[in-house]
C-alpha cells in the first residue's frame, strides 16, 4: 500500500516538473515575441500621422416667434363694430444671443371659413393710424385633403433681419366680426381658427 | 543532522574562498568608463505649429482659415460661406527625406460631410494627386533649405436646398471635413 502511495507521489512530482518546464518555455517564447515587437517598434522607420479638421465657429441661427396661433372662440368674441386685436412678435435674437446671419422671412395667414370675419395685418404700425399699411390685400379659398375649407391670405414681404442689428418686428392682427351678424344664429357655435405661418431662411 | 552540518560547512568554505579570491585579485584593477554615442537622425514634423512627430495619431484643428461670407458675422461660418484653409507642414529639424500625403475626406467623398474642397494649391512643392490623396516628397536638402510647404485649400459650405445641414451634428468638427495626414521617412 505504501509502495503504491510512493509511486503515485512520484508520478505527481514528475508531471509537476513537466508542467514547470512547459511554463518556462512558454514564458520564454512570449518574452521573445514581446522583445521582437519592441525592437521592431524601436527600429522602424520614422512615421507620423495626424487627423486634421477645420476649427470652425459656426454661426448661430435665431428666429424667435411668439403667439402665432389664435383661436377665436364665439364665447369670447361677438359681432361688434370694434375690431378684435391680437399682437405677435418676430425677433432675430433670444436673451443675449443674436443671430449671426442675415435672415429673410415671409408670413402667410390661413383661417377657417366658419365665421364671416375680415382680417388685416400691420407691421410695426398702429392700425388706427390712417397712414398705416395693411399687409393683406386679398385672399383665396382652398380645400384641404379632409375637405375642410380655408381662406389663405398672402401678405406683403419678404422682410429682412440683418445680423448687425437686434430687431423685433411687432405685428398686429386685426379681426373684424361685423355687428350686422349679431342676429344670425348660424355662427353661434362656430369656432374660427387663424394660423400665422412664418417661413424664414438665411440670406446667402 | 550530520548531513546538515556538512552543508553548512560547504557554504562556509565557499564564502571563505569567494572572499579570498576577491582580495587576491584586488591588487591589480583599473576603472574604465566608456560611452557609446550613436548619431541618431532627428524626426520632427509640425502641422499648424502643433507637433505630430509621433506615430500616435493626433487630431488637430486647423485654425488658419479665412472666411468670406457677405451675410454672416465676421469669423462665423454658415451655409454659403467660402473660405481659405492653410495647412502648414513644418519638417524643420528632420534629418531624413520624407514622403507625406494628405487624404481629403470632404462632401464629394462622404456626403455626410459639410464642407467641400473646391481647389487645392501648393506653391512651395509639387503635389501628386491620386483621387482624393495628395502626396509629395520633401528631400533632406529641401528640409535643410527650410522649405515648409503650405497647402492651401479653398473650402465651401455649399447650400443645398434639398439637404438640411441642421440635421447633422454641427458641433462635431469631424463632420465638416477630415484630412488624414501621413508622413514617412523615405527609404529605411
Amino acid at each position: 500500500m505504501n509502495k503504491l502511495r510512493v509511486r503515485a507521489i512520484k508520478n505527481i512530482s514528475f508531471y509537476e516538473e513537466k508542467k514547470k518546464t512547459l511554463l518556462f518555455f512558454l514564458s520564454l517564447i512570449l518574452l521573445i515575441f514581446i522583445s521582437y515587437f519592441l525592437l521592431k517598434y524601436s527600429f522602424a522607420k520614422y512615421r507620423s500621422q495626424a487627423k486634421l479638421n477645420a476649427s470652425i465657429d459656426r454661426a448661430i441661427y435665431i428666429f424667435e416667434t411668439q403667439e402665432m396661433t389664435f383661436n377665436l372662440d364665439p364665447n369670447k368674441i361677438i359681432p361688434s363694430d370694434s375690431p378684435y386685436v391680437y399682437n405677435f412678435t418676430i425677433s432675430n435674437f433670444k436673451d443675449e444671443n443674436t443671430c449671426d446671419v442675415d435672415i429673410e422671412y415671409t408670413l402667410k395667414i390661413r383661417s377657417t371659413t366658419n365665421l364671416p370675419i375680415t382680417i388685416k395685418l400691420y407691421k410695426n404700425e398702429n392700425y388706427t393710424n390712417n397712414n398705416s399699411t395693411n399687409l393683406i390685400s386679398s385672399f383665396s379659398t382652398s380645400q384641404d385633403e379632409d375637405g375642410a375649407w380655408y381662406r389663405i391670405y398672402p401678405t406683403l414681404g419678404p422682410y429682412q433681419f440683418l445680423y448687425t442689428t437686434r430687431t423685433t418686428d411687432t405685428y398686429t392682427l386685426v379681426v373684424n366680426f361685423p355687428k350686422e351678424y349679431s342676429r344670425n344664429t348660424l355662427y353661434s357655435d362656430s369656432i374660427e381658427d387663424i394660423e400665422v405661418t412664418v417661413n424664414s431662411k438665411q440670406i446667402i | 543532522m550530520k548531513r546538515k552540518n556538512i552543508i553548512i560547512a560547504i557554504i562556509f568554505i565557499v564564502c571563505i574562498l569567494y572572499l579570498w579570491s576577491k582580495s587576491s585579485t584586488a591588487a591589480f584593477q583599473s576603472i574604465l568608463t566608456g560611452s557609446v554615442e550613436g548619431n541618431i537622425a532627428d524626426w520632427s514634423i509640425k502641422i499648424d505649429n502643433k507637433d505630430v512627430s509621433t506615430n500616435i495619431e493626433k487630431t488637430i484643428g486647423i485654425t488658419d482659415i479665412t472666411w468670406n461670407s457677405t451675410h454672416t458675422r465676421n469669423g462665423k461660418v454658415s451655409p454659403g460661406s467660402i473660405g481659405t484653409m492653410k495647412i502648414k507642414i513644418d519638417p524643420s529639424g528632420t534629418d531624413v527625406s520624407l514622403n507625406f500625403s494628405l487624404e481629403i475626406i470632404d462632401k464629394t467623398i462622404d456626403s455626410e460631410k459639410i464642407l467641400e474642397v473646391t481647389r487645392l494649391t501648393s506653391p512651395d512643392i509639387t503635389l501628386t494627386q491620386n483621387n482624393n490623396i495628395y502626396s509629395a516628397t520633401l528631400t533632406k536638402a529641401q528640409i535643410n533649405n527650410e522649405i515648409s510647404p503650405t497647402i492651401t485649400l479653398e473650402i465651401e459650405w455649399t447650400n443645398d436646398d434639398n439637404v438640411n445641414d441642421l440635421e447633422k451634428n454641427l458641433d462635431n468638427l469631424n463632420n465638416y471635413i477630415e484630412i488624414k495626414f501621413i508622413a514617412e521617412q523615405l527609404g529605411a
